[in-house]
């Protein structure tokens, strides 16, 4: 006993005196980088500064690392210098977190999430000189506001195309969770399938973002219930719906980004937002000063690097003519406002 | 022999000092520069460098008035909920449910300051406390009933309520408790009277804190000058010996989970009442698994767990200015705060041995001396 007291005592000084040693090698060894980066500063005038609070780890090949290629994007396309921060789900860590960026002078602030909305609400008056957007949610002000993605615009026009190729007339959405971001999109993609008189789409709620066995289990009920086009909008879940329409030879679409390759023979179109495409335009707006507050700021077809339909090209063969002319009526009218999506709740 | 008296030297240097100062500010310091070395080591390997991370968690906690009190404010919740664990962990119970009690507390206190409108501030403010320890508490008990009547091992049972409690709120605020426009999963703001007054405007610091220490306070009188907290200490050393002197087992297992979750329920008041206005489906950022890192390094003493919340409170509170400006990923972070709770432990340990060796070479010697 004695023994392992005194050698688990020799280890811990080693590693005090190692660390100590390391830690005295530091000071000298960083200065060199820094000089060069000094040497540059003042040629470049005051610079652009922007931060990104995520509310979840951005390599996680979703929600989050959207925002973070945004801003690895903001970066490249406009020299803003960038800085991220990955705060955990808790609503009392936000307001901190958006006060740090904006008390040291970052002039864009992207909050990703509708979560943050009654943070930036609290924290944006204070801030006068710097633009908050969050990422979803309701609520706008002179410098800050939610950024809201019209992905039910290029749904209906899926809806339209999907509605007159099906043969049953019932379609079915598959959603993680109600709230706006998933029955906004199925509201629009349902009024572009029901364009078809007699059509019916569905929508059933698997409350969950990971369970591909329910939303699996969901797309089976529709399909047996006639369903002929099924899609999903449940993150990692929708897997398990694209699974039933492979294996069931259903036709489905692509949601939020380009799905084609989840069922390359099935997936009749994609109704795709860019989220990099969006926050690069907004960025670009606060640099240069044009940026127009109070109000939501609701990107749509008529943003076309932002929110577009893309089609397939192994189903494009099926889209006759006449279903072509319906689509691109249905997509100018929708530019020109004579349609009215449903699913944009800003509106409501 | 010489050579176990230079090794001891530390520990008897170290055991001069009133052992509840030992437990709660010498080791726990110790400890964390230790763990701050190697962490630094840690942050050259992988290409940060060291005093610019350490000067940003500086900044981040002692950087300006308004950071300063993010940390109290980030304390509270630490400080509310070692508190507890540590009177169920003295009680010989593990609690490992603090999460999902402070889910309950949070929930019914938002219920509570949702709907009780009318009443003055102060009696509406203590009716939301009221319910955020009767919700903690409820919930506590429930694993404690199940320990002393069924035999139910607490470590699960709390686990599993954990999950439970989770499930429930992300359901509450999605249907029965969601806001009234039905927008988002959260609930409605709770009203004006419920929340806590400011008190050092225009930062975030709010009376929550106070209550937090007070809380801290009297629940060390209980444990400590009570004989209910004797009781309680005595069941955890011993059950066999509290019942061979009449001290009711069962009921002090009850009486402790019901403290220990009532205090983590009461972490959820505040935060609602403090700082959000409102729930969501993920109120807590785990303050109920941090809560039991806060307990041990405070040697579970509820006095100590005010430092070592704090402590806890501006490690997590300075690694968002890491992150920002030294642009440390949060992960390394917890590496940070991982050595720290290891080099706590393992110090406790060691003092722990040294001072029974002591006495056992003191009794050695004794027993030499009489013959």
């Amino acid at each position: 006993m004695f023994t392992v007291k005194r050698n688990s005592w020799a280890l811990m000084a080693v590693l005090v005196l190692l660390s100590m040693l390391l830690v005295q090698c530091a000071p000298a060894a960083t200065p060199a980088p820094e000089k060069p980066a000094e040497a540059t500063a003042p040629a470049e005038e005051k610079p652009f500064k922007v931060g990104l609070i995520s509310p979840g780890p951005v390599n996680d090949k979703g929600w989050n690392q959207l925002a973070y290629d945004s801003l690895l994007k903001i970066e490249k396309d406009l020299g803003a210098e960038i800085s991220y921060v990955e705060v955990a789900e808790s609503p009392a860590e936000f307001e901190k977190a958006l006060t740090d960026y904006a008390s040291q002078g970052y002039q864009f602030v992207i909050a990703h999430g509708f979560q943050f909305q009654d943070a930036v609400e609290k924290v944006a008056p204070q801030f006068p000189d710097t633009v908050f957007v969050t990422s979803g949610g309701e609520k706008y002000g002179p410098n800050y506001g939610p950024i809201v993605m019209a992905l039910w615009e290029p749904l209906y026009l899926v809806g339209v195309i999907a509605g007159n190729l099906s043969k049953t007339g019932k379609g079915a959405y598959i959603g993680g969770m109600e709230i706006p971001a998933i029955s906004g999109p199925y509201e629009g993609m349902k009024q572009g399938f029901e364009t078809v008189e007699g059509n019916t789409f569905s929508i059933t709620y698997i409350n969950s973002w990971e369970d591909v066995g329910a939303a699996k289990e969901a797309a089976l009920a529709a399909a047996a219930e006639g369903a002929d086009f099924i899609v999903a909008n449940a993150n990692i879940a929708g897997t398990g719906v694209f699974q039933v329409c492979n294996e069931k030879k259903i036709w489905t679409a692509g949601l939020n980004a380009d799905q084609t390759a989840e069922a390359p023979d099935y997936v009749l179109g994609n109704g795709v937002i860019d989220y990099p495409a969006s926050f690069v335009t907004i960025a670009k707006s606060v640099k240069d000063g044009t940026f127009v507050g109070n109000r939501p700021i609701v990107l749509t077809l008529k943003d076309e690097d932002a929110v577009y339909l893309k089609l397939n090209p192994k189903t494009e063969n099926l889209i006759t003519p006449e279903i072509q002319a319906k689509v691109d009526e249905a997509a100018a009218k929708i530019k020109s406002g004579e349609i009215l999506v449903d699913g944009d709740y800003t509106r409501k | 022999m010489p050579a176990k008296k230079r090794n001891s030297s530390f520990f008897t240097f170290i055991n001069l000092f009133p052992q509840i100062l030992q437990q709660t500010l010498i080791l726990p310091a110790l400890a964390l520069v230790l763990a701050l070395l190697i962490s630094a080591v840690l942050l050259m390997i992988t290409g940060y460098d060291p005093l610019t991370s350490y000067s940003s968690m500086w900044e981040g906690v002692f950087g300006s008035v308004r950071v300063f009190t993010e940390v109290l404010l980030k304390s509270t919740p630490l400080i509310l909920v070692g508190t507890g664990i540590a009177v169920a962990f003295r009680c010989g119970v593990w609690n490992i449910g603090g999460e999902g009690q402070f889910y309950a507390g949070a929930v019914l206190a938002t219920w509570v300051g949702v709907h009780l409108s009318g009443l003055p501030p102060v009696l509406t403010i203590a009716a939301v406390f009221a319910a955020g320890v009767l919700g903690g508490g409820f919930w506590a008990v429930i694993p404690g009933w199940l320990k002393v009547k069924l035999k139910v091992n607490e470590v699960v049972s709390t686990i599993m309520l954990n999950y439970i409690m989770i499930g429930l709120t992300s359901f509450l605020v999605t249907g029965p408790m969601q806001e009234a426009k039905k927008l988002f999963p959260q609930t409605d703001e709770i009203v004006q009277a419920a929340r806590l007054p400011n008190i050092l405007p225009p930062t975030r610091l709010n009376i929550g804190f106070l209550v937090a220490v007070v809380t801290a306070i009297i629940i060390a009188i209980i444990l400590f000058r009570t004989p209910l907290g004797y009781a309680i200490r005595t069941v955890g050393q011993n059950p066999e010996t509290a019942r061979y002197a009449g001290m009711k087992v069962n009921q002090s297992i009850i009486i402790a989970m019901l403290l220990s979750g009532g205090a983590a329920g009461l972490a959820g008041a505040i935060e609602v009442s403090g700082l959000t206005w409102r729930m969501f489906a993920t109120i807590s950022p785990g303050y109920g698994f941090d809560g039991i890192a806060v307990a041990l390094l405070a040697s579970n003493n509820p006095l100590g767990t005010i430092l070592s919340g704090f402590l806890f409170g501006a490690l997590r509170a300075s690694s968002e200015l890491m992150q920002m400006n030294a642009k440390i990923p949060s992960v390394l972070f917890k590496v940070i705060q991982g050595l720290t709770i290891a080099f706590v432990i393992a110090f406790s340990l060691l003092s722990r041995k040294t001072a029974d060796e002591r006495e056992a070479e003191k009794s050695e010697a004794l027993t030499a001396s009489e013959i």
